[in-house]
């Protein structure tokens, strides 16, 4: 996993919620509802933007967007699915 | 080309005196048929059912697709929701279908979703749904977007008249589903979900009724806060968030209203419930049962 995907994304993260509990990148998004359908939609146009890659349907996992260690993973995958 | 509404009307017999006062009124500058019922909804058997939901899974559940899902299934118990004024006639719709009203970062437009049958999907494929013409919208590939650049690349005065034209129809006759554009007309009810902590506390939210009239309903939730209540005679915190619903009352009354606003509550604080065969099976029965008052 590329760590400065991870900070990239913790840095997005942090700055798009207003949570008083601090973030990290093995924070459960979900449980701790951070993550919702607005902030996901944020979080596949900035991972688009910012790695040219191209999420899919079925990206849409709890999976691969629980922390933001696994949705640095996600990304990875996409680039190397991409490159390849 | 798709009809939407049967074609017979509710006869003037059955509909209440009150709703036809409303029905008949002059239009433009007359009466407001607007009723509005501002609710609350208890947040944690929301949050732990999407914490369960989401512990497994191939698509990520959210609030939307549980209201979705809710909204349909009210529909389904409370028929008389289900329906649309056209002239001076109240049209049921043939399918159960519900509208999401929805808008992407970088993107100024409102997008809509129509979740088609709503009250018999399950809540993945809602979910799916949803995020497939999100990522439509957000890649510009929804076939809405290019209809809708068309359409704006008109003439003012053309585009005006055309508008006018259609609404004039729409408003005095049941039409069919033309094309892309105007298939969100097959849906009597737009829900908006603003349940996220990133907007400012809601006490009211009355949206405007669309230009085609076909919304004769619509439930927003609104962002979650924490309230204290007293259990025991001890004060303890818990989430709520305000659900707003507001309804035309050419349709309905506020009894009915009150009812509908129940059903969507215990729908949503039981959300396991809703996932099971038994609770579409008593939707079912609750329009089984309004179709024989129909006829009865």
């Amino acid at each position: 996993m590329n760590p400065q995907s991870t900070e990239t994304l913790l840095k997005f993260v942090r700055a798009n919620t207003a949570t008083a509990n601090p973030i990290t990148h093995q924070t459960d998004l979900i449980e701790n509802e951070i993550l919702d359908s607005l902030m996901l939609m944020d979080l596949v146009l900035f991972v688009e933007q910012t790695w040219g890659v191209q999420l899919m349907g079925s990206d849409f996992a709890p999976r691969n967007f629980r922390t933001v260690e696994q949705l640095a993973q996600l990304v990875e995958t996409r680039r190397l699915a991409q490159s390849a | 080309m798709k009809w939407p509404l049967q074609s017979k009307p509710a006869s003037q017999l059955e509909t209440p005196f009150f709703n036809l006062m409303y029905l008949h009124a002059r239009g433009q500058g007359g009466p407001d048929p607007t009723i509005v019922w501002i609710s609350e909804l208890p947040w944690k058997p929301v949050s732990d059912f999407l914490a369960k939901i989401n512990q497994s899974g191939d698509v990520m559940v959210g609030t939307t697709h549980l209201l979705i899902q809710a909204v349909g299934q009210a529909l389904a118990i409370h028929p008389e929701f289900n329906r649309r004024v056209v002239g001076r006639n109240v049209h049921s719709f043939n399918d159960r279908n519900v509208c999401l009203a929805t808008r992407l970062p970088g993107n100024n437009e409102v997008n809509l979703v129509l979740v088609a049958e709503a009250d018999r999907k399950q809540i993945h494929e809602i979910a799916e749904t949803v995020w497939h013409c999100q990522l439509a919208y957000r890649r510009q590939q929804d076939p809405v977007i290019r209809d809708r650049d068309r359409l704006r690349r008109l003439p003012g005065w053309f585009f005006r008249y055309s508008l006018r034209a259609f609404h004039w129809f729409e408003h005095l006759f049941p039409m069919p589903i033309f094309g892309r554009v105007d298939r969100f007309r097959n849906s009597p009810v737009l829900v908006n979900d603003f349940s996220q902590t990133r907007f400012p506390l809601m006490r009211g939210y009355k949206p405007s009724r669309m230009p085609d009239e076909s919304k004769s309903l619509s439930v927003t939730l609104g962002p979650r806060e924490q309230k204290v209540e007293w259990h025991d005679g001890q004060a303890v915190p818990v989430n709520v968030a305000p659900l707003c619903v507001r309804v035309d009352h050419r349709i309905c009354d506020g009894f009915q209203l009150s009812q509908f606003v129940s059903t969507l509550i215990r729908l949503l604080a039981e959300p396991e419930k809703m996932q099971t065969a038994k609770e579409m099976e008593s939707a079912d029965n609750g329009l089984m049962n309004f179709e024989n008052r129909k006829t009865a």
